[in-house]
């Protein structure tokens, strides 16, 4: 019971941002009179502006009354709040955080006899403290709108719920950037990026079903919102109620809150890593098996449901959207896109986690050596330093499953009348990706970076030169083929194919001749490739082992 | 050369190795520094000092070896032997935001210290390093000089048990240097160990009690200072000597030039220096025979072989445990 108490007592601790040193020292820079007061008369006179307009012309143009007006203010008000803690405050975390690098200033932080949770705690509420006092001075003007315009609490809190979490999510992902890129000048680019990427580029995935990048955004929460006080101007932008995911369908607020809370904490993780070593891992590896997995689970279930309506469908989505009539059906190359794509999207991002989690010959010695010091005979199973294989093969399977799952709901569905799947489909899929993935795995941990990189050169170089000989003539399209499915990036997309019964493509048997050649010739050479992994691995223990017994 | 740590030293360095991918910055480091000595690092750039410095600070995780702060193995409590130590990096950083005792109250509240405690304690260590009239300046408004000083003060904060101190006196001024040189005596004689490395070598050799001599990551020769100048010269059959001219020196150096046991000659602008390889007499013999040639010198001088030479002498070939101190430093 003591023991409980005093974990809280000391997470309690961590988490009181007031009391943090790294807070008080921002305070105090931050907030020095001189640019307080400039930066407050800028956001007030903005406000006050925009607010006055959006109040009073209403109501003498078009009629409005008090209330009407004050509920209309709620949206460029939010807007305005946007800005101040979502980009200028996101903007400021990584800048800041990238200049403290730069200076050198963390390896002083790094030094400091503070929790990891007290310095992700500390940064991410000091650095933003100017922009959060900005958003204070908005406050005033809310509370105006909220009394005038009769707003149900319940909406306020909904709205700002999501709103608070975005925020921390955004804040975070600049920090994240801030600590992982080593080139600290490339950091403030890289962060800006990503937040423009989570913002304005993932959303538009939409479009081809991948819909849980939008609830990343507040923008489901505030149109479902604002819809109940401002009916006509939220009914063009959200038409849903509800999220349907898998078979549930889960309120939209809080569909927003868990995705964009877990990813907070995945980022999170990412810091606090890095705060506890700079040298480890972006995540350990039992939690990068359990993200990829995350990954899939809410891939695959905010997908599935989108199927029956055609969603899911690039070309019935646009007719759907634009209500152009139409007559519900695809073509064979939509119809192995649709899987081929996820398949590939699949296979690219347990690639990204696989060579984030694979350890370096230096780290596996270092790895080696801590072994011995404490007297084992092996590395834990978790530590960095581990083999990557085991979890290489957690996320195969995770992602082979989630992949196949997706593909037999595309033909169970009714768009797929025309084809049926073979029996073994499954194996064809699993192995288009397991291989080339272990084959990543295998050249990483033996040749670093160096084995990955050349690895992917030659998948490339292929790809592309498949691509250039089929545009040459349609003679070389077999070669085209053949030549093409060498590339691991390839190979995802023919797997579909061979896992179709039913003419997708013209060349399909081709394809599928091609597609079983690459995966005979993958699988012969594997026990070469397993052998230099082994002797590797022997190496390096025996070269540490006998270091330590030195 | 193995060393095994004892409850005595302050720093205990056992066999540690530091990897970058396949270059070795450090080879098997094994060195003890006990509380009150003032060790002096010495090597040229490359040589491994800074990664040995962010191994003892626990930036770095060796690839091998093991080191204890105070009888704490910081692979195991990085977090207690962060507290037991000071860190200054070479040129160390401020935030430009901050006023001096604002930066310095940041770090006193990390170390728990409360309010009270943290005013009395700044005050303490801005008069350690002179700096008393500058805690209300902003840091951005102090010279290179001054910024170390407020970082030194930093690193003394928390009282620590040892100090590492990665050329601490870059960008002082001779007065503030002599100030430091004040400041770390009078931590050694309360039992501080102090870790040191400096390209000011004149100011290593009037402040260090002990020197280690670091070269391609191995720990060429350690221990008080005076002994490793002695042992880096002795069994070497020349002795250093130093001709001083009036003007030009270019017939004096030609002179030498052809003389037999004449090494490593070095002619600047008022003055030559060479290694001598013959016995006592054949020096009075030389002495006189330049003499004779009518070369107008100022004075001819033996000198003793101090840091600077050994510094510039060492053997640049890797693995190479014998140096020999050639005076040419174009070498």
């Amino acid at each position: 019971m003591k023991n409980g108490f005093s974990i809280f007592t000391s997470a309690v601790k961590d988490l009181a941002f007031w009391s943090n040193p790294i807070f008080i020292r921002y305070c105090r820079a931050k907030l020095r009179p001189r640019p307080l007061i400039a930066w407050g008369l800028i956001v007030l006179i903005l406000t006050g502006f925009i607010f006055s307009m959006t109040y009073l012309l209403p109501q003498r143009q078009q009629k409005m009354t008090q209330m009407e007006a004050a509920q209309l203010t709620l949206l460029p008000l939010f807007i305005i709040q946007c800005l101040l803690l979502m980009f200028k405050g996101s903007f400021t975390v990584a800048s800041g955080i990238t200049r403290e690098g730069m200076e050198g200033v963390l390896d002083y932080q790094r030094l400091a006899p503070l929790s990891p949770v007290q310095k992700i705690v500390g940064y991410l509420f000091g650095l933003p403290v100017l922009d959060y006092c900005l958003f204070a001075m908005t406050l005033p003007f809310l509370a105006f709108a909220v009394i005038k315009g009769q707003i149900p609490l319940s909406i306020l809190v909904n709205i700002y719920s999501g709103f608070a979490v975005a925020v921390l999510l955004y804040h975070m992902t600049a920090y994240m950037a801030g600590m992982v890129v080593t080139k600290r000048f490339l950091a403030g680019f890289i962060s800006q990026t990503l937040m423009f990427v989570l913002y304005f580029v993932l959303p538009n995935l939409k479009g081809l079903g991948y819909v849980f990048f939008e609830y990343l955004t507040v923008r489901p929460v505030v149109y479902h919102e604002i819809g109940k006080i401002l009916p006509d101007m939220a009914r063009s932008r959200m038409r849903l109620d509800h999220v349907d995911f898998f078979n549930f369908d889960l309120s939209i607020i809080g569909f927003s809150l868990v995705i964009q809370s877990l990813l907070f904490w995945v980022f999170a993780m990412v810091v606090y890593r890095k705060w506890r070593q700079e040298s480890l891992h972006i995540l350990g590896k039992h939690a990068t098996v359990i993200v990829y997995a995350g990954i899939m689970i809410v891939l695959v279930g905010s997908m599935i449901p989108l199927i029956d309506t055609g969603g899911i469908f690039p070309s019935q989505a646009s007719m759907n959207f634009l209500d152009i009539p139409h007559d519900r059906t695809i073509d064979g190359e939509e119809a192995a896109l649709i899987p081929g794509f996820f398949g590939f999207l699949t296979f690219g991002l347990a690639m990204v986690l696989i060579g984030q989690m694979t350890a370096s010959s230096d780290k596996q010695m270092k790895g080696w050596r801590r072994a011995y010091k404490y007297g084992k005979g092996r590395i834990g199973c978790g530590d960095d330093a581990y083999s990557s294989l085991l979890h290489t093969f957690a996320i195969i399977l995770c992602g082979a499953l989630g992949w196949c799952l997706f593909t037999q709901a595309l033909h169970d569905s009714h768009w797929y009348l025309r084809w049926s799947l073979e029996p073994h489909y499954w194996v064809w899929m699993t192995l288009s990706i397991a291989l080339p993935l272990v084959y990543f795995q295998m050249a990483k941990e033996v040749w670093g970076m160096r084995g990955a990189f050349i690895l992917n050169l030659i998948w490339l170089v292929a790809l592309f030169l498949g691509i250039v000989l089929a545009t040459i003539s349609d003679s070389f399209s077999g070669v085209a083929t053949y030549v093409m499915m060498l590339s691991g990036y390839a190979l995802p997309f023919f797997s579909v194919e061979a896992g179709i019964d039913g003419s997708t493509v013209d060349d399909n048997l081709v394809g599928k001749s091609a597609f079983f050649h690459s995966l005979i010739l993958y699988a012969c050479c594997l026990p070469i490739l397993f052998g230099k992994w082994r002797e590797h691995h022997r190496r390096l223990r025996g070269e540490t082992q006998e270091q330590s017994s030195q | 050369m193995s060393v095994t740590p004892t409850s005595t030293a302050a720093i205990s360095i056992k066999g540690v190795r530091v990897d970058y991918e396949s270059f070795t910055a450090v080879r098997s480091l094994d060195l003890e520094i006990y509380p009150g000595e003032v060790f002096g690092l010495i090597g040229p750039n490359g040589a491994g000092k800074t990664s040995t410095f962010k191994v003892l600070s626990t930036l770095l995780e060796p690839t091998y070896g093991e080191v204890y702060i105070d009888g704490i193995d910081i692979a195991e409590q990085p977090e207690e032997a962060r507290r037991r130590l000071g860190s200054m990096q070479d040129l160390a950083p401020v935030p430009t935001d901050l006023k001096v005792w604002e930066f310095l109250d940041c770090f006193a509240h990390a170390y728990g210290l409360n309010k009270a405690e943290r005013r009395q304690r700044i005050n303490e260590c801005l008069e350690m390093v002179d700096l008393v009239g500058k805690r209300d300046a902003m840091c951005q408004s102090l010279s290179r000089g001054m910024t170390q000083r407020v970082v030194l003060a930093k690193c003394l904060l928390h009282s620590p048990r040892v100090l590492l101190l990665d050329e601490p006196a870059s960008g002082m001024d001779p007065v503030s240097r002599v100030r430091l040189r004040d400041t770390i005596q009078e931590l050694s004689r309360k039992g501080v160990a102090v870790l040191i490395s400096s390209h000011i070598l004149t100011e290593l050799s009037n402040l260090c009690s002990h020197i280690g001599i670091l070269n391609h990551g191995e720990l060429l020769d350690h221990g008080p200072t005076r002994d490793v100048v002695q042992r880096m010269t002795k069994d070497h059959s020349f002795r250093l000597i130093q001709i001083k001219t009036l003007g030009a020196n270019a017939e004096l150096a030609a002179f030498l030039d052809e003389r037999e046991g004449v090494l490593d000659l070095v002619a600047e602008e008022s003055q030559v220096r060479f290694k001598f390889s013959g016995s006592p007499q054949d020096q009075a013999d030389l002495l006189k025979e330049i003499i004779q040639q009518g070369l107008a010198i100022t004075s001819f001088e033996e000198t003793e072989t101090n840091i600077e030479d050994i510094l510039l002498g060492l053997n640049t070939v890797p693995g190479s445990t014998q140096s020999s101190p050639p005076l040419n430093p174009a070498v």
